[in-house]
């Protein structure tokens, strides 16, 4: 299994990540996941991103500090320090080497990295090109963002969802009644201006300022699902081994988050290894539910039970796959040991363990609090 | 001079049935995890001590005497298999031990409580699950696999 490993990196102490089919990274802002994420994603594609780069009139003159700059985003060269060491599988990933080009072009992308900051890349109801962005701007955003752009230019006047050839009709009937309750995600032209729209049937299209924050959010997640997942019969992006989402969850009511994880799911189907980093506890529900599943040897229809879907052939398969997938989980803390807390076991003696990376650290203190209020109004023992 | 927590357990049982720190709870003493052992004043296998007089009931496990200040408190422990399954059972012999606490003769029931569920083997129940809601409205804590104890005898 992949192993990246990050010393004094930021915020990030040490953390020692083995990668499995799902990994979820949880911990408070500013505690280094983007970064290790963004690392990842480094040690994986250097030599595509420095042709990407290269090819929008980006140089960084071989130095890593502007090389940093320039991928990470404006004054991320100080999170390296002297101390700062990273190794991918083993392989130390020095400063200079992560910033200096190969040379050799047609390098193949193999990480697919949906960033924190999806909505800006339709913040004005298009997809931005990669060089509509500031300089300072993350690489992983600006790429993402022009990824979006040559999807939606390729579907002209015509609704990109639902459309019949993209998803799983069963995944296009939760979407539909989750997140766009009944419109449907089109181009038109504005103005001859083209943008995205949300569009009941027979009425006039709503773009996207009028949008609620959660289908902000969902629609350049959808889209990048859609790049992962092409029409017809090719079922997944050869190259892409893996599909990195930050915040998955984000803006999402939890009903429209367990659509998301179901389609996490469908990835993991299709064979990509796929990291998210969250703040939701229902995306780390998801992955206690399925380890719990499979440590007792149960069916498969067990997840299609606890996620509310029919059992049909489709999402049937989605559950047989994932049930031979191995979870990881880990904890980030700011300037301490990254944790792996992947059996999420509730009984467990490691507060980082048992309270879920902090998401359920609430809830255990709520419930703490009403038990004593509840013995003290006189309804318990006195 | 205030009886203390040994004899308000005999009291309520009617006879000798309180053990000296944790020997009561036998193996499952290992589960408890005392900041100080100072703070444990004795300990009673409830279920055992009145298995006689309510055969049928669904009993509570067990009761340690811990001192808190200069006070007293009586920490109440079901050791039980945790799943969602289980916290209809586990509210079920909460009933029973207030049923039985407000019955019985002498001053136990006065003190101050807590109810704490240890989970008897691996946890099978979600932090987040609904039913620890349910749990908390029914005063009950539940602690996982071990129950701290801390120095100024708070259950953490």
């Amino acid at each position: 299994m992949e192993k990246l490993t990050l010393r004094n990196l930021g915020p990030i102490k040490e953390a020692e990540l083995t990668f499995g089919d799902l990994t979820v990274l949880v911990g408070p802002q500013a505690s280094g996941k983007s970064i290790a994420v963004q690392m990842l994603k480094l040690c994986e594609d250097r030599r595509a991103i420095h042709e990407q780069m290269t090819l929008y009139g980006l140089d960084w003159h071989q130095r890593w500090g502007e090389f940093f700059d320039a991928f990470l985003g404006e004054g991320m060269r100080h999170i390296w320090r002297e101390s700062s060491a990273v190794q991918w599988n083993g392989a130390d990933q020095t400063r200079e080497s992560l910033a200096k080009k190969s040379g050799r072009g047609g390098a193949a992308e193999r990480v697919f990295l949906v960033p924190a900051q999806r909505v800006l890349a339709i913040a004005d109801g298009w997809p931005k090109p990669f060089q509509a962005f500031r300089s300072g701007d993350p690489f992983v955003v600006r790429d993402f963002s022009d990824k979006l752009r040559l999807l939606v230019e390729e579907f002209g006047e015509k609704a990109i969802f639902p459309q019949k050839n993209r998803l799983k009709a069963e995944f296009r009937s939760m979407i539909e009644s989750a997140l766009f309750g009944g419109f449907s995600l089109e181009v038109d032209t504005y103005k001859s201006q083209r943008r995205l729209v949300l569009r009941e049937q027979g009425q006039e299209g709503l773009p996207a300022m009028v949008w609620s924050a959660g289908q902000r959010e969902f629609v350049p997640l959808l889209l990048g699902l859609y790049w992962l997942m092409p029409a017809a019969k090719v079922t997944r992006r050869q190259d892409i081994e893996w599909v990195i989402v930050e915040e998955p969850e984000m803006g999402l009511h939890p009903r429209a988050i367990m659509t998301t994880m179901l389609m996490v799911l469908e990835l993991l189907k299709r064979d990509y290894r796929v990291v998210l980093s969250t703040h939701s506890p229902i995306v780390l529900e998801c992955v206690w539910l399925i380890r719990q599943l499979q440590e007792h040897g149960a069916v498969p229809d067990r997840i299609l039970e606890a996620f509310g879907c029919k059992k049909t052939q489709g999402f049937r398969e989605v559950a047989e796959a994932v049930m031979g997938k191995n979870m990881r989980v880990y904890s980030f803390g700011r300037d301490e040991r990254v944790r792996d807390i992947s059996s999420l076991d509730p009984g467990a003696a490691e507060l980082a363990e048992s309270q879920w990376g902090g998401l359920a650290e609430f809830s255990e203190r709520a419930g703490d609090a009403v038990a004593s209020a509840v013995l003290d109004s006189g309804r318990g023992l006195k | 001079m205030m009886p203390g927590f040994a004899e308000r357990v005999n009291v309520a049982v009617g006879r000798d049935v309180a053990k000296p720190g944790l020997q009561a709870l036998g193996s499952h003493a290992k589960l408890i995890d005392p900041a100080s052992s100072r703070s444990l004043v004795g300990s009673v296998d409830l279920d055992a001590a009145v298995r006689e007089d309510c055969p049928r009931d669904p009993r509570w496990d067990y009761g340690i005497g811990v001192k808190q200040g200069s006070g007293l408190q009586a920490v109440w422990v079901e050791v039980h298999r945790a799943t969602d399954g289980d916290v209809a059972d586990v509210i079920k012999k909460a009933r029973w031990l207030r049923t039985w606490l407000s019955s019985s003769p002498g001053t136990l029931k006065q003190l101050p409580a807590e109810l704490v569920w240890i989970a008897d083997g691996r946890v099978g129940l979600s932090p987040k699950s609904p039913k620890r809601a349910i749990l908390a409205q029914n005063g009950i804590k539940f602690r996982g696999s071990r129950l701290r104890i801390s120095a100024d005898g708070r259950v953490d």
